[in-house]
């Protein structure tokens, strides 16, 4: 783990070593903390299993970690479930989510999807899905930004229009703690990647 | 209420548009009973179904069984010891959803363990209590019946049934979005926890009063079929929820009706009349050109 970066009024922070477990089993173990203050970009990288979306559910509160979150979060999990036991479609996910009905148009527009408002939830792919999920936490202007592998299920356009807006994001004050594999995307972010090893390797 | 409700049956008796029973108080009963429970479960339905809880809710209305020999033995009359249902199924669904989330098993093996150890310790409790099988008491658990409903039974299913709408708003939204991914929920700061612990009493409450109705052995059917139907006809969640409570409200009128024109017993009745709705349903969706 590397620590760099100020943590403001807002942010991600871990004091060393940074640690999450679940069920009692300790997984990440890193000998460094972690600071993502407002404005920075750090990108969480590593094998498989090594406990990047761990620390992510870690700084949420689902599992028990040495971090601590400031501020109002916008979350973007790897996958959104989609299940026919969930009959919701897209402006039904966007009240969920929290985004009040006068705002839906923009979101909508920020992720292209304006020729999906009606369509269900589990009609929508996987990158549209996502696509929808960073409009709304960007949009919210959310002042720590979650993003499990943000750009992983996207077409070439919609990965570009992702990056941008996340960048803009950082630009405009939101500290950005993201999941990616894609060192392009780290490069283009301009991001400080961070190697995450799990535990039982780590010790 | 059921004086003037039971008049209108009665006249509507007379036009040759209800079967001769409806000119007794006791139908008239029924009917609000069904309608009560009938809209109460198609509320609860969609949300049920979207945290995955109908096996859930069908091994509550077997616990009912230990409910009742628990009332007796603490004194309750045998044909409404409520302390005893409340308390036993409550704390049955409080119990289920802690060791699901503290065993880390699947939901699914919890409550099949749980379903068959209920009913065979109600059965030997209620035997230990009464002293004696009674039949018929089992009876009435399984199978219960709207049309044996009592004043203070409807009392109990009116204040039951303002819980479980209020509890209903507060909650869909936590319970929903964790459904969805419960990331997404921790990060809206939402408290998902604290919020299927409040769902699952009130679904135990919904389960006991839905005994006198259907029975425990049909309640699995009042908390499924809605909105099983209502998603063959919509893919919106509002819709889902306002045509599965309209359903179950109609099932339940519907039921009542068939079973005073017929010998079907009226939990079947009801049962018999969601089933019928969610088989058109089906077929209407196939016509319509299949999943939506």
């Amino acid at each position: 783990m590397s620590t760099v970066g100020t943590v403001g009024t807002a942010g991600v922070m871990s004091e060393a070593p940074l640690r999450v477990w679940r069920r009692g089993r300790l997984l990440v173990d890193g000998a460094e903390g972690l600071r993502v203050g407002p404005g920075d970009i750090v990108a969480l990288r590593g094998d498989n299993g090594a406990g990047k979306s761990s620390i992510l559910l870690g700084c949420l509160g689902l599992l028990p970690s040495t971090l601590t979150v400031r501020g109002q979060i916008g979350y973007v999990p790897q996958q959104v479930r989609s299940s026919v036991a969930l009959p919701l479609n897209l402006a039904d996910t966007l009240r969920l989510v929290g985004v009040p009905g006068r705002q839906h148009e923009a979101v909508v527009a920020a992720a292209a999807l304006n020729h999906a408002t009606t369509r269900p939830w589990q009609a929508l792919s996987t990158g549209e899905r996502m696509r929808l999920l960073v409009a709304r936490a960007i949009h919210s202007r959310a002042e720590v930004l979650l993003l499990d592998e943000p750009t992983a299920s996207l077409d070439p356009d919609s990965r570009q229009r992702v990056l941008s807006a996340i960048a803009a994001a950082a630009v405009a004050g939101a500290a950005v703690l993201l999941v990616s594999h894609n060192d392009d995307d780290i490069a283009a972010l301009g991001a400080r990647a961070v190697a995450v090893v799990a535990a039982r390797e780590a010790t | 209420m059921i004086e003037a409700l039971s008049t209108l049956c009665g006249q509507l008796v007379q036009a040759g548009v209800l079967p001769p029973a409806f000119v007794h108080l006791f139908m008239a009963r029924a009917l609000i009973a069904a309608v009560v429970v009938g809209g109460v479960f198609g509320l609860l339905s969609p949300l049920v179904q979207a945290r995955r809880l109908a096996f859930f809710s069908a091994a509550l209305g077997q616990s009912a069984m230990v409910g009742v020999a628990v009332g007796v033995f603490l004194g309750e009359p045998i044909e409404a010891p409520w302390a005893g249902l409340f308390g036993v199924t409550t704390l049955s669904a409080l119990w289920l959803v802690f060791a699901r989330r503290r065993l880390g098993l699947s939901a699914d093996t919890l409550v099949g363990v749980f379903l068959a150890i209920s009913l065979a310790v109600g059965l030997t409790a209620l035997v230990l209590v009464t002293r004696r099988f009674n039949i018929h008491q089992v009876e009435a658990v399984l199978f219960g019946s709207p049309l044996t409903v009592s004043d203070a039974d409807l009392g109990v299913l009116m204040l039951v049934s303002v819980v479980v709408v209020a509890v209903v708003a507060a909650s869909t939204r936590p319970l929903l979005l964790d459904a969805l991914d419960p990331g997404l929920a921790a990060a809206a700061r939402l408290r998902t926890g604290w919020w299927e612990y409040v769902f699952v009493a009130v679904l135990a409450c919904a389960v006991v009063v839905a005994l006198r109705v259907v029975g425990a052995l049909l309640v699995e059917a009042l908390v499924v079929i809605p909105a099983a139907t209502a998603r063959l006809l919509s893919s919106s969640w509002r819709r889902v929820t306002a045509l599965s409570a309209v359903l179950g409200v109609v099932g339940g009128v519907a039921g009542v009706v068939v079973s005073a024109a017929s010998l079907v017993p009226a939990g079947a009745a009801i049962v018999l009349c969601l089933g019928a709705a969610f088989v058109v349903a089906g077929l209407w969706s196939v016509l319509r050109g299949g999943r939506r």
